[in-house]
C-alpha cells in the first residue's frame, strides 16, 4: 500500500422550500420522499430564480437532477407553453432521465410531457414531440443536425425555451466540448429569433474550473454552486501499488490479479464492490479470476457480474437494476457504468488502473458509499508509467484539485464550420456577434467563407447559398481529422480505431501494434482511406519509428523566461514525417534491423508551446548525453503532461529539435522541446501548458527524480537505446536531471548525482 | 482579435496559393479543350470560348457539348407539334435571350458581345411592400402543351376533388387554381434552403398566366414572399407535382424565417404527383413530371437544363456567371407550371369520360380514385370500359373489383356474374373460385355449386384452407340434402 486518506463523515444540510416555488411541485417533492431539500438544491433553485445562469459541481449521487427538473416543473406551473431542452452527451443517459422527469412532471399535476427526442425515436413521435413535447431530452449529435436545421419545425418550442439543461457538463471538453460549445451559440442565435433567452443550468462531476469550463461551453457567464448539502459516510481511499515481479523491468503484480484477489476478499465479507478496468477485455479477464475464485458456490459465482459497451442493452438494464436492489456482490465494469447511471451505491469501488483523471478517480471512487455508511475505495497501480508516478507521488492524487477541463470554442476549423451551420440556419447581420466572438471577429470570420463561396452577402446579410446540408459534414464527436479503424485479417473484422497523428508512428507497414495484450503485425495502412490492416504475430522484438517531424514557427504570441531558457508560445506548422523504423529485441533492447518507410508527410497547422535551451545549459554536456537526456525529459514530460492537462494522452505530442542549425557552431546550439495539439488549430492545450509549464518540469523532475531505474525506463525518461558501455557511460538520466534542476532552479542533493 | 485574424488570414493565403495551383492546372486544361473541340473539326462557339468554367477535363468536355447542343436545338422550336396557332403565344423566353445579343448600336457596325454577360433576364422589377424582387410574367392563350389544351383545366369539376380526397375542393371554381414550383439551392432540405425561384400559375380572365418570383439576391427573398403571398391570397387551392413533400414545406418554412404572413398554409392542396403515382401504378415506372409530359401529353423538352444541375447553376450566378443559366432554369420552371395545369385537365378528362382512356390499365387505377371518393357510378364505368377495351390481365381485375364492389353493395347477384366471367377469362383464378364458393355458400345456399368452386380452387391451390372449405361444405351439403329428404 502506498497512500491511504480518511474523509470524514459529513451530515446532510438542508434547507427549507423557497417561498415562491409553486406548491404543487412542493407537494410532489414531499411525496417523493424530499421533505428537505439540500442546500445545494436551493441555492441552484434561488440562483435560476433570479435568472442567472448556473453550473453545479457536486460529487456523484447528491440529488442534481432535482436541481434543474425542480425550475422546470415550477416553470410550466408558471406557464403551460414554457419549454425545456436537456442535453446529455449519450442516448442511454437521455433514456435514463425521462421516466425521471416523467415521474415528477406527473406528481407535480401537470400535464406535460417530457419526450426523448433522437436518432431511435419514431416518426409519430418525433412530430408529437414538436407540437407538445414540454421537455424534449436529446444529445448534441440530434440537436446539431436534426433540430437546429429544421427550427422551422419547432417554432412554437424555440419560442418558448425557458430552459437549457447541460448535464455530464465535464464531457463536453477538448475537440467535443469546442463543438458542443458552437452549437449552443447556434442554439442561442435560433432562440432569440424566436424571441426567448433561455436559463441555462450545467451539471458537471468534480472538476477544477467548473464555472470556466461551463461558461465557455455554454458561452453565457455563470454562477457556480459547488458545496453539496448531501450527507456522505465516512470514506477511505487507498492507493496500492502491487509488489515487484520482475525487479530487471520494473514490473509489478497484474492489477488485474490484484484487483480479483482484494475483490474476493470484499465478496467474503459480503461488502457489496465494485470493480473498474479501463478496457473491455479487461473488465472479462477481472470477471474471470474473480469468478474463479469462488467456484465451489454457484450462487456466489451468479452474483458476479460484468458491464461493459457490448453487452446487449436489456442485458446492461438488467443488471443496473439488480444492482440497484442490491441482488449483486460484485460488478466489473468499464467507464459504462460511470456515467451518470443510478445504480444505488456501493461499499467499495476498486478502480484496476487509474482512469486516467483524477476528476475521473473521484467520480468512480463515489460510487461507493451508502448514505452515512463508512465506504472504501481502492486505486490499484498497473506498471504503466503514470500509474507508477501516482504511486510514488501519492499527493497528487490525494491533494492536487482535479484537472481542468479545457474547450477552444474559436478553434478556428471547429468554430467555421459551425458558422457554416448556423448561416444556413438563420442569415447572420453585418452588426451580428457569434457566442463570445467580437462583431468584428465575426464579420471577418464570415468574409472569409463568403470568400470560400459558401455565403453570399447581400442586402447587409450574409446568406448561406452552398448546396450541401451544412451540418452533415460535421461530425461533433471525431477530431478534426478522422481515426484510422484497425481491421485484423484474421476475423476480417475492425478491431481498434488509432488517432490520425498517432497512426502513421503506430501503424506503418510491417509496425508491430500492441491491441489489450496481444500483439500484431501491420500489412499494409492506407491514409487516405484511413485503414490499416493487422495480422496476428509472435515477435521477438518491437518496433519504434523514426520520427523527422520538422516543426516552423507561424507566429509567436507570449514568450518567458524558466531559468536561464525561453518558453515561447504560438502557432507552428507541424509535419509529421515518418521515414523509417527500428526493431528493438525485447528484455534486452537489442537493435534488430531498419526498414524503410514511404508515407506522404502529414501537415497540420496547430499551437504550440516549446521552451529553447540556452546554450550555457547545452554546452557543459556532452553533447550526445544531452541530446538524449531531451529525448528523455521530452518522453517524461509525455507522460506527466496530459495529467497535468486533463487530456488524452494523444491529445498532445513532442517533438525534440536537436539539430546544430546550418552555419552553426556547438556552442550556439540551442535545442528545442515542442509540445503541440495534434489536433488541426489547436484546443488550447498548449496556452494551457505554457500557464503552468513550471509545475509541469517540477513534476517530471519528481517522476525523474523518484524512478528507481538505474538509467532510464519507459516509466520516466525511456528506455536508454543499448549501446553497452559507452552508452552507460554517458550517464544519459543524471544528465536528464542536471538539465532539470537548472530549469527548475533546484539545487540537487549530492546523493542524488552519481558520481 | 490578432489570434482569429492571423489564423484567418493564414487559411486565405492557403487559399490563395491552392486557387493559383488550380487556375495553372485549369488555364492548361482549357487549352486542352481547345485542342479537342478543334481536332473535331469544330471551332468552338463564341458563347462557350471565354465562359468562365471550372471542373476537371472530362468534365469541361461534357459541359461544352451540352451547351453547344442546347444553342443548336434552341433553333428549333422546343414546342409540341399539334397546334401551331399557338405558337407564338407559347414561346419560351429561352428563345430570345439564347441569341447573342447586340448591344451598342444596330446594324452590321455593332458589336456582337458573349451572350453570357450581355443575355437579360426577361422581366422586369417587381415593387412590394417588403422591397424589390424580379418578376416574369408570361400569358398563354389557348397553349397546347403537346397535344393537350391548357385551358381544359377550367372544365374540371368533381375528379380534382376526388383526386385529392379533399372534398374542399369540390366546391371551389377552377379558375380558384394556384399551380406552384420552385426552383432551390439545395436538395437536402433544412431552412437553409432557398427557393430562389417560385414559379405561380394562374387563369385570369380565361388566359393561362405564370408569374416567376425570382431573387437575383438572396436578400430578395422577402419580397419574392410577399409577392407570392399577395399570389395565394386570390387562390382558392393549390396544385403541386411533389409540393406535399417538398415545395409547400420549404416555403412554409422561408415564411417562418423571413416573418412574412403566410396566407397560403391552410389552403386545400392537389398534390398531382401522389395522384399520378396511383393512377398510372400499372402502366407507367417512371411517373416523373417529364415522363408524364412525354406520354401523357405528348410533349418532349429539349435542351431543358437537369434538375440536378440547378442549384449550382444559381450559386454560379450569384458570383457573377451571367443570367445564361438563370433564363434555362427560368424556362424549366415555367414547363413544370404549364405542364401541372394541362395534366390536371387531361386527368379530369380521363376521369370524367372513361371511354377517352387510351388504356384499360389507367380506367382501373380512375376506378379505384372513383371508389375511393364514393363515386360508384363513375368507378363502375371505369371497369366497364376496362373490361371491354382492356387485355385479359386488364378485364380479369376490372372484373374482381366489380365483383368486389357489388359485394360491398350486397348486389350478390351482380357479384356472380362478375366472377364467373373472371373465369371466363381465366378458368385457373383461384381467387374468383374462392368468392364465388363464398357466394354460393352463404347468399345462395346453393351448395352444389359452392363445393364446385371450392373443389377447383382447392385443386388449383392445394391449400389446407381450401381443403377444410372442401369439407365444411360437403357437411352443409349432406345435411342440406338430408332435411330434404
Amino acid at each position: 500500500m502506498s497512500a491511504r486518506a480518511v474523509y470524514a463523515s459529513k451530515p446532510a444540510r438542508t434547507a427549507v422550500f423557497p417561498e415562491w416555488l409553486d406548491h404543487r411541485v412542493v407537494a410532489a417533492l414531499t411525496q417523493m420522499g424530499v421533505s428537505t431539500p439540500y442546500t445545494h438544491q436551493v441555492h441552484t433553485w434561488e440562483r435560476l430564480h433570479e435568472r442567472q445562469h448556473v453550473v453545479i459541481a457536486t460529487p456523484t449521487a447528491s440529488g442534481k437532477t432535482l436541481c434543474y427538473n425542480v425550475p422546470v416543473a415550477h416553470a410550466i406551473h408558471e406557464n403551460p407553453c414554457a419549454r425545456a431542452l436537456y442535453l446529455f452527451p449519450t442516448k442511454a443517459l437521455a433514456r435514463d432521465q425521462e421516466s425521471t422527469v416523467r415521474r415528477l412532471l406527473s406528481l407535480a399535476r401537470l400535464d406535460a410531457k417530457a419526450v426523448v427526442y433522437d436518432g431511435d425515436t419514431p416518426a409519430d413521435i418525433r412530430r408529437k414531440a414538436k407540437k407538445e413535447g414540454s421537455v424534449i431530452i436529446t444529445n448534441p449529435d440530434m440537436l446539431h443536425t436534426g433540430i437546429l436545421p429544421h427550427h422551422a419545425g419547432w417554432a412554437q418550442f424555440f419560442g418558448n425555451l425557458k430552459y437549457v439543461v447541460v448535464d455530464e457538463l465535464h464531457q463536453y471538453r477538448g475537440v467535443f466540448g469546442s463543438h458542443v460549445a458552437n452549437v449552443l451559440r447556434r442554439l442561442q442565435r435560433v432562440a432569440a429569433f424566436y424571441g426567448s433567452r433561455p436559463l441555462f443550468v450545467g451539471c458537471s462531476a468534480t472538476i477544477g474550473n467548473p464555472e470556466e469550463l461551463a461558461s465557455r461551453v455554454l458561452g453565457r457567464p455563470v454562477v457556480g454552486v459547488g458545496e453539496s448539502g448531501a450527507p456522505t459516510g465516512k470514506k477511505t481511499f487507498l492507493l496500492y501499488n502491487p509488489e515487484v515481479v520482475d525487479p530487471v523491468m520494473g514490473t509489478r503484480a497484474s492489477a488485474f490479479r490484484t484487483a480479483a484477489k482484494l475483490a474476493a476478499d470484499l465478496v467474503r465479507e459480503d461488502i457489496s464492490t465494485l470493480v473498474f478496468c479501463q478496457t473491455r477485455r479487461g473488465v472479462e479477464i477481472v470477471l474471470r479470476y474473480l469468478q474463479d475464485k469462488f467456484r465451489q458456490d454457484v450462487d456466489i459465482v451468479r452474483r458476479i457480474r460484468g458491464y461493459r459497451g457490448g453487452y446487449l442493452p436489456t442485458l446492461r438494464r438488467e443488471i443496473e437494476s439488480d444492482l440497484r436492489d442490491g441482488k449483486l456482490k460484485a460488478v466489473v465494469a468499464t467507464n459504462a457504468l460511470e456515467l451518470g447511471i443510478d445504480v444505488g451505491e456501493l461499499d467499495a469501488v476498486l478502480l484496476a488502473g487509474y482512469p486516467g483523471t483524477i476528476a475521473a478517480t473521484h467520480q468512480r471512487s463515489g460510487r461507493a458509499g451508502r448514505r452515512l455508511h463508512p465506504s472504501l475505495s481502492v486505486l490499484i497501480a498497473r506498471s504503466t508509467p503514470m500509474d507508477q508516478f501516482l504511486a510514488q507521488h501519492p499527493s497528487y492524487l490525494l491533494e492536487a484539485s482535479p484537472e481542468q477541463a479545457l474547450v477552444q470554442p474559436d478553434n478556428v476549423e471547429i468554430m467555421l464550420a459551425h458558422l457554416r451551420c448556423a448561416a444556413f440556419e438563420l442569415p447572420f447581420g453585418t452588426a451580428e456577434a457569434f457566442g463570445n466572438l467580437l462583431v468584428a471577429e465575426a464579420q471577418e470570420a464570415l468574409t472569409c467563407l463568403a470568400q470560400e463561396g459558401a455565403l453570399k452577402l447581400s442586402g447587409e446579410r450574409f446568406h448561406y447559398v452552398a448546396d450541401a446540408y451544412p451540418a452533415a459534414e460535421v461530425n461533433l464527436r471525431t477530431a478534426l481529422a478522422p481515426n484510422v479503424v484497425v481491421y485484423n485479417l484474421e476475423t476480417n473484422e475492425p478491431m481498434a480505431e488509432v488517432a490520425a497523428h498517432s497512426a502513421r508512428f503506430e501503424l506503418h507497414e510491417n509496425a508491430i501494434y500492441q491491441h489489450e495484450g496481444e500483439t500484431f503485425e501491420v500489412t499494409r495502412f492506407d491514409p487516405e482511406q484511413c485503414k490499416a490492416f493487422v495480422r496476428p504475430v509472435e515477435p521477438v522484438y518491437y518496433t519504434t519509428a523514426v520520427d523527422q517531424t520538422r516543426i516552423e514557427m507561424l507566429q509567436r504570441r507570449q514568450e518567458k523566461s524558466i531559468g536561464a531558457s525561453l518558453l515561447q508560445q504560438g502557432d507552428v506548422e507541424v509535419v509529421e514525417n515518418v521515414v523509417g523504423y527500428k526493431k528493438i529485441k525485447f528484455q534486452t533492447h537489442e537493435n534488430l534491423g531498419y526498414g524503410d518507410i514511404s508515407l506522404p508527410p502529414r501537415v497540420i497547422e496547430t499551437e504550440s508551446v516549446w521552451l529553447v535551451f540556452d546554450g550555457r545549459i547545452t554546452e557543459s554536456f556532452n553533447p550526445e548525453a544531452a541530446a538524449l537526456a531531451l529525448d528523455g525529459i521530452a518522453n517524461a514530460m509525455a507522460q506527466v503532461a496530459a495529467l497535468r492537462l486533463m487530456c488524452d494522452p494523444r491529445d498532445i505530442a513532442f517533438s525534440v529539435q536537436t539539430a546544430v542549425p546550418e552555419g552553426g557552431t556547438q556552442t550556439h546550439w540551442q535545442p528545442v522541446i515542442y509540445m503541440y495539439d495534434t489536433h488541426e488549430g489547436g484546443v488550447g492545450l498548449s496556452e494551457r501548458a505554457y500557464d503552468e509549464y513550471e509545475l509541469l518540469l517540477t513534476d517530471v523532475m519528481a517522476l525523474v527524480s523518484g524512478c528507481p531505474c538505474d538509467d532510464g525506463c519507459p516509466v520516466c525518461i525511456g528506455p536508454v537505446a543499448p549501446g553497452g558501455t559507452a552508452k552507460a557511460a554517458l550517464a544519459v538520466k543524471d544528465t536528464a536531471k542536471t538539465i532539470l534542476a537548472l530549469l527548475t532552479g533546484q539545487t540537487l542533493l549530492r546523493s542524488e548525482v552519481r558520481s | 482579435m490578432s489570434k482569429l485574424h492571423n489564423r484567418l488570414s493564414r487559411r486565405k493565403q492557403k487559399r490563395d496559393r491552392t486557387l493559383e495551383v488550380q487556375g495553372e492546372t485549369s488555364r492548361r486544361e482549357d487549352g486542352a479543350v481547345e485542342n479537342f473541340l478543334q481536332s473535331d473539326g469544330e471551332p468552338p462557339d463564341a458563347e462557350c470560348e471565354d465562359e468562365p468554367i471550372a471542373g476537371t477535363k472530362s468534365e469541361i468536355i461534357a459541359q461544352l457539348q451540352k451547351r453547344m447542343k442546347k444553342i443548336e436545338s434552341s433553333k428549333v422550336h422546343a414546342l409540341g407539334t399539334r397546334n401551331r396557332r399557338s405558337q407564338q403565344a407559347s414561346e419560351l423566353p429561352t428563345d430570345d435571350v439564347d441569341r447573342p445579343v447586340s448591344i451598342g448600336g444596330s446594324g452590321e457596325d455593332s458589336v456582337v458581345v458573349e451572350p453570357d454577360s450581355a443575355v437579360i433576364l426577361p422581366g422586369e422589377v417587381l415593387h412590394t411592400a417588403m422591397g424589390e424582387v424580379w418578376l416574369s410574367r408570361q400569358t398563354y392563350p389557348g397553349y397546347y402543351m403537346g397535344n393537350e389544351p391548357v385551358n381544359r383545366y377550367l372544365e374540371t369539376g368533381r375528379a380534382l376533388a376526388a383526386f385529392a380526397k379533399d372534398t374542399r375542393i369540390a366546391e371551389l371554381p377552377p379558375e380558384g387554381a394556384l399551380f406552384i414550383d420552385t426552383e432551390t439551392t439545395g436538395l437536402s432540405g433544412g431552412v437553409g434552403t432557398l427557393p430562389f425561384l417560385i414559379g405561380a400559375g394562374y387563369f385570369e380572365d380565361g388566359v393561362f398566366v405564370v408569374e416567376q418570383y425570382f431573387c437575383r439576391e438572396p436578400s430578395e427573398e422577402p419580397a419574392q414572399l410577399e409577392a407570392l403571398a399577395n399570389r395565394m391570397e386570390q387562390a382558392a387551392y393549390l396544385v403541386t407535382f411533389n409540393g406535399k413533400s417538398f415545395d409547400m414545406p420549404l416555403i412554409n418554412t422561408r415564411f417562418i424565417v423571413n416573418k412574412v404572413k403566410n396566407p397560403g398554409y391552410n389552403l386545400p392542396h392537389l398534390d398531382l404527383l401522389h395522384v399520378s403515382r396511383r393512377i398510372f401504378k400499372r402502366r407507367l415506372s417512371d411517373r416523373s413530371l417529364q415522363n408524364l409530359e412525354k406520354v401523357i401529353l405528348g410533349f418532349t423538352r429539349e435542351g431543358d437544363i437537369p434538375g440536378s444541375e440547378i442549384p449550382a447553376a444559381y450559386r454560379e450566378y450569384l458570383f457573377g456567371a451571367g443570367a445564361q443559366r438563370i433564363c434555362d432554369i427560368l424556362a424549366h420552371n415555367l414547363l413544370d407550371i404549364v405542364a401541372l395545369a394541362a395534366l390536371g385537365g387531361v386527368l379530369d378528362k380521363i376521369y370524367s369520360d372513361p371511354l377517352a382512356v387510351a388504356h384499360a390499365a389507367d380506367n382501373l387505377g380512375l376506378a379505384r380514385e372513383a371508389f375511393g371518393a364514393g363515386e360508384k357510378e363513375i368507378g363502375n364505368r371505369h371497369l366497364d370500359a376496362a373490361d371491354a377495351l382492356g387485355d385479359s390481365d386488364d378485364k380479369r381485375i376490372a372484373l374482381h373489383m366489380k365483383g368486389k364492389e357489388a359485394m360491398r353493395r350486397k348486389a350478390f347477384d351482380e357479384a356472380i356474374d362478375a366472377y364467373r366471367r373472371v373465369l371466363d377469362v381465366d378458368a385457373g383464378d383461384v381467387d374468383a373460385h374462392l368468392q364465388l364458393a363464398k357466394l354460393y355458400e352463404h347468399r345462395k345456399k346453393d351448395y352444389e355449386s359452392a363445393l364446385r368452386h371450392a373443389e377447383q380452387a382447392a385443386e388449383l391451390e392445394g391449400a389446407d384452407g381450401a381443403a377444410y372449405r372442401v369439407a365444411r361444405i360437403q357437411k352443409k351439403k349432406d345435411k342440406h340434402a338430408k332435411r330434404k329428404w
